[in-house]
């Protein structure tokens, strides 16, 4: 069966646009054009049929805007050309334009002939009497200290938007000038800002791939979240790699400078994002000299998921570098990380690779000591193990230096630990060191005798069925190693970039040079080889044990694990089968949760709601019916007098309406039921599926209610009259 | 001599202990037929410039000891001043000096403005009273109108379709008075920032009646004056707005403020559908360093004066720039002795003659400062009379006379120095008796190359010679207008500070001999010494060029003036303009992003 890489995550939202009503919010995401509620910030649907990079969406505006003239910005100048007149009008004043800054970004007033351009040194200019013979007038606004980056006015033209890399969104009323007003730390610079049809609400797009949607009071109402994108650092952008987190079911990676984001890979959204060195992220003075952040190198979650050890640096080449471990317990009450123990500058130099010893199978859990091995670029490496500090005010436990290993002053690379955890190998540039993690000796020294002087990148203990055998790659060949006999099992030649391991089955995989094989260290045949997964250079890859492709098992690979591959357009990339790529869209929803009025909604929800009057198990989706059907009302501009009857209707015939309507219901939902039941704590996707159904039905009833209200409407309306016209059916 | 390798060498008297401090610019009033500014500066002076021969200062008139004008207008090419005297100042242009003064009887006048016929005069005075005069004929004290608690600090007249009002900006309010019956129609109230009064520095009114009013908050403010009520503000100015006014289509209005910001707010369409407009502000420059006191437009010019004493010019229609008219008085503050190592300074009250300092001759390949052998030395403070103020001053080439002249007359001592070189020579002075103590002040004097002679061009216009050794008077000339007199001669290369484009600092007095012939200022006759490094002025026609080498040295700025000596020696006067912003009260603090 043919695996084909699909991007999974990490396409940059596009700009945002709105929906006539404010109520939706559409943008592209890679392929795709995603369909979001503005009121609980879910992502309804998506858009499929590009092949290729969406780059923007416009909605037909029709008739609601007529725009006079369109604005250009092309280096220092600004064109202005006007649709009525057929003119370009091209300002270059030089000396206005604050001698030959390039202009970033323009905005048209919707109402007045006003034209606003962003430059490059920060500056706000707003043209007037453009159109006319005479000189423009031009006033300047500058709040910015760096560039422009986004303009945008509000619908009636009473204010405007701009934001910029201080990350900060100011709103200038455009009365007064001097009246503006802020919404700081947006957490990344501002790329796009947008305000809803009817003035509302404002989308903002953050450099770090994020839509925030705030309210008139500059308040946010809802983050979408998309994979995290470094914009910080072009070069690395993940220094610390692909983690998977077994207890979420999350990647963890680098996110916001200083954090780290937890990426759910079944539900394909963010989770959350730990701050892990507390400091805001502050604008540079000059965007060609940014400002050095202490940055998030190194990363390790232990096997429970239960302590998540963090390595971070700040170091900017002048001053003596900062560098600071920390341990972090997982609370399962808050349901967050706490930071427990927090180490100053744990090695001399920086942690290369950091890694917990995975819990032997022959103790049971509470003789384990949690145990974290770091490699430093101060070739030593250090074990560190959970000690208890229960003192008279608390019980606690912290982290301390349990020992410190070093051998022949050879600079340490790779790291890794027996699956059971009962040896270490550490590799110290060409040798390889095995230890006793308990007694802290070592045990064995391996040497590629063959293969000289080739420093090892990386280590790999085999698991399950190859738990004896340990893979390393140096720098040009792939060996094998037999810790039972001590000899080469097999070695082939291979620049090896990454080396991963399954933690469920004994596969191993490597990439060297965007070629991606599979293998067991037992044998150096490749079950499985795929050449240019991505486009540009995989910088790291992980697998993740998911369910979903469990109908692949019997080709012995893949196995119960997915292959993420993270590539340096900042890309998460996924091996999947064609077939199963088509069954993983997302269904149309757009009946059940694009309503285009509050009629139509409460309509709708009162339909779903009977539904789920009949079904004996409610998923947790379709519990808010009620709610949202009076909220809805009551935020609805269309008279009640119209919903009061449908409402009470809706309240007092119930039952009559169920029988009247179980012979259709039914069949659907018991059909619906097992499947639910069977499927209760897989992915929610298949739960998604599977509503597909009842909610076509829905449309249907739905058509039919309105239809009778339209007859209704024509009569002249006595409520109380049909009602019991209603409940005498 | 090939231009190319030719590198002139130039003993250089580099002076820079000419205290010169130039004086802060109170207001300017424009007269938009003749296109010439007054401005008056704080010693009580009134400087007139013309826009026509590039802003050349035409003339000074003194204000003498304790003269203040706050405010003043042109009516009819005649130039009207109030000031905290309480008096309205009539000038004689002709004479350059104060002809007629009649008292507002109402305390200090702060401001004056005018009607549209150019026959009345509205002064508004410390006391709360706005005052008519009538100028259609001679300076006449017309009526008071009621009085009114605080000050007036500004007014405008509004004089359109028989109707007459005076709208006057006072403390936390604008009023708005009938000339008519000389009572308060309508009050425009002003807010308050922190609760402090709210000052109308400045009130200016359009033929549609918008009245525009900037007050100490840093508000500039459009009113619909039939109704009182506020059209727009704009808060651009970051402290109190000093100063405003309107262009001839009255389009454009402009303000000025204590953050030395200058402002332009255009009147715009607000779309090209309807017929509504707004104003739109936008910035103008910010060349001030210090306080905009005054604004004048005339002629597609703006005219910008303040604390920082600089006039600045900007030309709105066409290339956009800005032109700085520096406060240095056209006539020379500084004359040498060419042959005794003289230097004479003119102060404001009083005269000071120092000996210059010299040196070794420096070997040919020698650059740079050269170290002084005897040390420059005042040698005399002469003072002028008491009420005084010294207009001209010369010394003759030789040193032995110096004459000047203050409001009341010529005076012309005999120096002798004993013992010349010494350390301490002994300078005497004694008042010559030739030159009578009655004779009318004069705008300039020189005397001629042997001391003779003295020529004098007198206020009144006529250029007289005395003979210094008999007393002898003779008229040379008299002209009617007589405001354009040039002394100089061409054999002793007296240098005149000619009106070439307007004095720059920067712009040295040209080392030329010009002799005008009238008031075209077509120079008949003149003389470059060549290859001296001088500095000729660009875009003038002075006939063959390539008589002349001409050479520029960017080596001063701020020069005040530069001649030579006898010996070829070069005396050039510098005032650094650092020197000059020190004794400047402190400019207006602004937070600037990014400076600590």
């Amino acid at each position: 069966m043919a695996l084909i890489p699909s991007l999974q995550a990490g396409s940059q939202f596009g700009p945002a646009q709105f929906s006539h009503d404010s109520r939706f919010l559409f943008t592209c995401c890679g392929s795709v054009v995603k369909v979001f509620n503005t009121s609980n910030g879910e992502c309804v649907n998506e858009l499929q049929g590009h092949t290729k990079q969406v780059t923007g969406v416009m909605l037909n505006k029709g008739n609601v805007l007529q725009k006079d003239c369109v604005a250009a910005g092309i280096r220092n100048k600004l064109s202005i050309y006007s649709m009525k007149t057929g003119k370009t009008k091209i300002m270059h004043d030089t000396d206005k334009f604050n001698r030959t800054k390039a202009v970033t970004c323009v905005a048209c007033h919707p109402t007045e002939s006003c034209v606003a351009a962003g430059l490059e040194n920060g500056r706000i200019l707003l043209w007037y009497n453009f159109l006319t013979n005479s000189a423009p007038a031009m006033s300047t606004l500058h709040w910015h200290s760096l560039a422009v980056t986004c303009l945008s006015f509000t619908p009636d033209g009473s204010c405007m938007l701009s934001g910029g890399h201080e990350c900060v969104l100011v709103r200038w009323q455009m009365g007064s000038q001097n009246n503006r007003d802020f919404k700081p730390r947006m957490g990344a610079p501002l790329c796009k800002v947008q305000s809803s049809p009817d003035g509302t609400l404002y989308a903002v797009n953050t450099g770090d791939n994020v839509i925030q949607l705030l309210d008139i009071g500059l308040r946010v109402l809802i983050v979408y979240r998309g994979l995290t994108r470094c914009s910080f650092d072009a070069q690395s952008p993940i220094p610390c790699g692909l983690v998977y987190d077994p207890r979420s079911r999350t990647l963890v990676t680098n996110g916001l400078p200083g954090h780290l984001q937890f990426y759910s890979l079944a539900l394909n959204k963010q989770l959350y994002n730990l701050d892990i060195v507390g400091q805001n992220y502050i604008s540079p003075e000059n965007i060609d000299r940014p400002t050095v952040v202490t940055e998030v190198t190194s990363v390790a979650v232990s096997h429970d998921g239960q302590w998540v050890a963090t390595f971070e640096v700040w170091d900017d080449r002048i001053f003596s570098p900062e560098m600071r471990l920390k341990f972090w317990m997982y609370n399962s009450e808050a349901q967050t990380y706490t930071l427990n123990t927090r180490v100053e500058d744990p090695h001399e130099e920086r942690i290369t690779k950091m890694l917990f010893r995975p819990p032997s199978p022959n103790k049971t859990s509470s003789e384990q000591t949690p145990c974290l091995v770091t490699v430093g670029q101060d070739s030593c490496f250090k074990l560190w193990i959970l000690l208890d500090d229960t003192d008279i005010y608390r019980k606690n436990v912290r982290w301390d230096c349990d020992f410190v290993g070093f051998y022949r002053g050879l600079q340490g690379f790779g790291a890794d630990f027996s699956s059971d955890g009962s040896s270490l190998a550490v590799a110290f540039e060409h040798l390889l060191t095995v230890w006793d993690p308990d007694n802290c000796v070592v045990r064995t020294t391996l040497s590629n005798g063959l293969l000289p002087k080739e420093d090892i990148r990386h280590v790999k203990f085999g698991s399950h069925d190859c738990r004896h055998q340990l893979v390393l790659a140096t720098t040009q060949h792939l060996i094998s190693w037999d810790l039972l006999s001590l000899s080469i099992i097999w070695s082939m030649e291979e620049q090896t970039s990454i080396l991963i391991k399954d933690p469920v089955s004994d596969l191993m995989a490597a990439v060297s040079s965007n070629n991606f094989f599979v293998f067991r260290p037992s044998s150096h045949t490749k079950l499985y080889k795929h050449e240019n997964v991505s486009s540009s250079e995989i910088l790291d890859a992980v697998f993740a044990p998911d369910a979903r492709s469990s109908d692949l098992l019997d080709l012995g690979w893949p196995g119960n694990s997915q292959v993420y591959f993270y590539n340096a357009e900042q890309q998460l990339i996924t091996l999947d089968s064609s077939s199963h790529q088509q069954d993983s869209s997302k269904k149309t929803k757009i009946a059940q949760n694009l309503p285009q009025s509050a009629r139509k909604s409460f309509l709708a929800e009162s339909v779903s709601r009977e539904t789920q009057q009949t079904s004996t198990k409610d998923t947790m989706r379709r519990t808010a019916g009620q709610e949202t059907v009076l909220t809805n009302l009551l935020q609805s501009n269309e008279p009640v007098s119209l919903y009061c009857g449908k409402y009470l209707n809706h309240l007092l015939v119930k039952k009559k309406h169920q029988k009247r309507t179980a012979s259709h219901a039914i069949n659907d939902d018991s059909e619906s039921e097992p499947d639910e039941a069977a499927e209760e704590d897989s992915s929610s996707e298949s739960e998604e599926e599977t509503s597909g159904p009842p909610s076509k039905r829905a449309r249907s009833v739905d058509d039919n209610n309105a239809d009778d209200m339209d007859k209704l409407l024509s009569k002249p309306l006595d409520w109380v009259q049909w009602c019991s016209s209603l409940s005498l059916k | 001599m090939s231009e190319a390798t030719d590198q002139v060498k130039l003993l250089v008297h580099h002076v820079r202990f000419f205290e010169f401090q130039p004086q802060t610019i109170n207001c300017i009033a424009c007269d938009d037929k003749t296109q010439r500014i007054a401005v008056s500066r704080a010693d009580g002076s009134v400087e007139i410039l013309a826009l026509h021969d590039n802003w050349m200062q035409e003339m000074t008139i003194c204000g003498g000891q304790g003269a203040s004008v706050e405010s003043l207008i042109w009516c009819q090419g005649r130039l009207f001043a109030g000031g905290i005297g309480g008096n309205v100042v009539g000038f004689d242009l002709q004479q350059q000096k104060p002809k007629t003064s009649i008292s507002s009887n109402a305390g200090p006048i702060w401001c004056l403005t005018k009607n549209s016929k150019d026959n009345k005069i509205a002064a508004g005075t410390e006391d709360g009273c706005v005052v008519l005069f009538d100028v259609s004929d001679e300076l006449q004290f017309l009526r008071g109108f009621a009085k009114q608690e605080g000050r007036i600090l500004s007014l405008a007249w509004y004089d359109q379709d028989g109707e007459s009002i005076i709208i006057s900006g006072s403390i936390n309010n604008i009023r708005q008075w009938s000339v008519k019956s000389g009572q308060p129609i309508s009050r425009m109230t002003l807010g308050r920032k922190f609760d402090q009064d709210t000052i109308v520095w400045c009130v200016t009114v359009t033929k549609d009646f918008t009245i525009i009013s900037g007050d100490s908050r840093g508000i500039v403010t459009f009113w619909n004056g039939k109704e009182a009520t506020q059209l727009k503000t704009f808060h651009c100015h970051k402290a109190d707005v000093l100063s405003l006014c309107l262009s001839e289509d009255e389009t454009e209005a402009f303000s000025g403020s204590v953050d030395a910001a200058l402002f332009q707010f255009s009147l715009c369409n607000a779309d090209h559908v309807t017929e509504r407009k707004r104003w739109v502000h936008q910035p103008l420059h910010w060349r001030h360093t210090h306080d905009v006191r005054a604004l004048a437009y005339t002629g597609g010019y703006l005219v910008s004066g303040g604390v920082d004493t600089n006039l600045f010019v900007a030309k709105l229609k066409g290339v956009k720039r800005v032109l700085n008219v520096a406060p240095v008085p056209k006539h020379n503050l500084i004359n040498i002795s060419r042959e005794s190592n003289l230097v004479l300074l003119q102060y404001s009250t009083h005269l000071e003659v120092w000996r210059l300092g010299s040196a070794n001759t420096p070997f040919a390949e020698e650059r740079g400062m050269l170290p002084l052998t005897q040390k420059r030395l005042k040698l005399l403070v002469l003072k002028a009379r008491e009420d005084c103020e010294v207009i001209c001053s010369s010394i003759s080439a030789s040193g032995t006379v110096l004459g000047f002249s203050d409001n009341r007359g010529i005076r012309v001592f005999t120096l002798t120095i004993e013992s010349q070189s010494s350390v301490t020579p002994e300078v005497s002075l004694q008042r010559m008796s030739t030159v009578s103590a009655h004779t009318p002040p004069a705008h300039l004097m020189a005397f001629t190359p042997k001391g003779s002679h003295l020529v004098v061009a007198l206020a009144s216009g006529t250029l007289s010679v005395s003979n210094l050794t008999n007393g002898q008077t003779k008229l040379l000339e008299s002209r009617p207008t007589g405001w354009k007199v040039f002394l100089g001669s061409a054999k002793i290369h007296r240098s005149v500070s000619y009106g070439l484009g307007p004095a720059t600092a920067r712009l040295a007095p040209v080392v030329v001999l010009i002799l005008c012939k009238n008031r075209d200022q077509t120079p008949l006759k003149m003389a470059v010494r060549k290859s001296k490094g001088l500095m000729l002025p660009e875009k003038k026609n002075y006939g063959h060029k390539s008589d002349y080498v001409a050479k520029t040295c960017y080596k001063f700025k701020y020069l005040l003036f530069a001649d030579f000596t006898s010996n070829g020696m070069l005396v050039a006067v510098e005032r650094p303009l650092s020197q000059m912003e020190d004794n400047l009260p402190p400019s207006f603090k602004q937070k600037k992003f990014g400076v600590s």
